[in-house]
């Protein structure tokens, strides 16, 4: 059995929900940006032009419309993985199961993309 | 087309795949990945890629909303991520090993499979599951205020070893193809581990998140990232799903389970169409 008020939850979906909200909203206002920037320096003339990870890193130190976008596609990203941080943070005040299981997830998609880079 | 009539018809696309996406409780990548693909030519796997982060914001801007609603079951839909996790790692490393057109073909069943799920499949009644006491509460009981019976309700999770292989498929689902997973969630907790409908549907956006991260870091990092469409589509679906968590309240669920599942027969026909090269 969990203890009271921690393995419902309801304390922590304030909590919880902050990471999610924050983290979309920034990156709606990149991706907003950085398509205004696009199309008043050099209009893309394909749509679904593809970049690599190192492309939109080299565009992220070079600071321009993709770059900005690249900003916002990570940190759109990162907003569940965030979610997962802070929830094993939040739980392991009162809940050791409930802390262990977000660090699992986490091991497993770090563990997903490593063996996707190293491929 | 020209890029910016593309990109227009994506906006617009978007904004209403999230309306019916957060309305209907899943990712929107069932509607999104075929207008890609068939209405604008855009190749399945950077389709897959841009639908897998549209999938993230539907997921963030929904379940903020939930969880401040209280729909939201936090321990049950953590443990069921690290299944669906799993499952998506497994499908987005075995999308580069499987022809486009089998791809298709899989999207095709699926979307099949969630318009008879859609089209037959029964409401929860909006009362309580249990009435556990306090003291026999475990951490995945669930508890929230239900609007309909005015009154809070609260459940027990059961089978979980079939909730955490329907979470395994729904992973596998999501790397594979793109799409959210939440048209084999919800049904799963729902009919399976007796999580009341607005719940499930509310734990599955939750769950959505997370899955689609695991995808979308390896088709990110394999160079499947369009970041124009992308923020386009990511847009459009934002303001979509604010729009439909809006609008569902003013709807009936009925009405919209028929239009959906009509909507899904038909693209797919036309993803079958395309798989077999017919179209």
């Amino acid at each position: 059995m969990a203890p009271e008020g921690c393995g419902v939850a309801a304390e922590s979906e304030p909590v919880i929900r902050k990471p999610l909200f924050f983290g979309v909203i920034g990156a709606i206002i990149l991706f907003i940006i950085g398509l205004i920037y696009l199309f008043a320096s050099a209009p893309p003339t394909y749509a679904a032009v593809k970049y690599s990870l190192e492309d939109i890193i080299h565009s992220i130190a070079s600071l321009d419309a993709v770059g900005i976008i690249g900003i916002g596609i990570i940190l759109v990203i990162a907003t569940p993985i965030a979610r997962l941080i802070v929830a094993a943070a939040y739980f392991s005040r009162c809940d050791r199961i409930l802390a262990f299981i977000p660090l699992i997830s986490m091991i497993l998609i770090v563990a997903g993309f490593l063996i996707s880079i190293l491929r | 087309m020209v890029v910016v009539e593309t990109l227009l018809v994506l906006l617009v696309a978007s904004i209403f795949i999230g309306i019916i996406g957060s309305m209907l409780g899943i990712g929107g990548g069932i509607f999104l990945i075929p207008i890609m693909t068939l209405g604008l030519g855009i190749d399945i796997k950077v389709a897959a890629a841009t639908s897998l982060v549209t999938i993230i914001v539907t997921s963030s801007t929904s379940a903020s909303g939930y969880l401040k609603d209280g729909f939201v079951n936090v321990g049950l839909g953590m443990f069921l991520e690290m299944f669906t996790v799993t499952g998506a790692i497994i499908g987005a490393v075995l999308v580069f090993y499987l022809r486009p057109d089998v791809i298709e073909a899989i999207f095709g069943i699926v979307l099949v499979y969630a318009a008879f799920y859609m089209r037959f499949s029964k409401d929860v009644a909006c009362k309580p599951v249990t009435q556990g006491a306090a003291a026999k509460r475990s951490r995945f009981t669930g508890r929230f205020y239900d609007q309909c019976s005015n009154q809070v309700l609260e459940y027990d999770v059961k089978s979980f070893p079939k909730g955490a292989g329907a979470s395994f498929v729904a992973g596998n689902l999501s790397g594979l193809i793109g799409v959210g997973g939440g048209i084999v969630m919800v049904p799963a907790m729902n009919l399976w581990m007796g999580v009341p409908m607005k719940a499930a549907s509310a734990t599955s956006t939750f769950i959505l998140g997370v899955t689609a991260v695991a995808s979308a870091l390896v088709y990110l990092s394999n160079g499947l990232m369009a970041p124009v469409i992308t923020a386009v589509a990511a847009i459009g679906i934002f303001i979509g799903a604010m729009l439909g968590t809006r609008t569902m309240p003013k709807i009936t669920g009925g009405a919209l389970r028929a239009v959906f599942s009509i909507t899904l027969i038909v693209i797919a026909i036309l993803m079958f169409l395309r798989a077999g090269g017919l179209i």
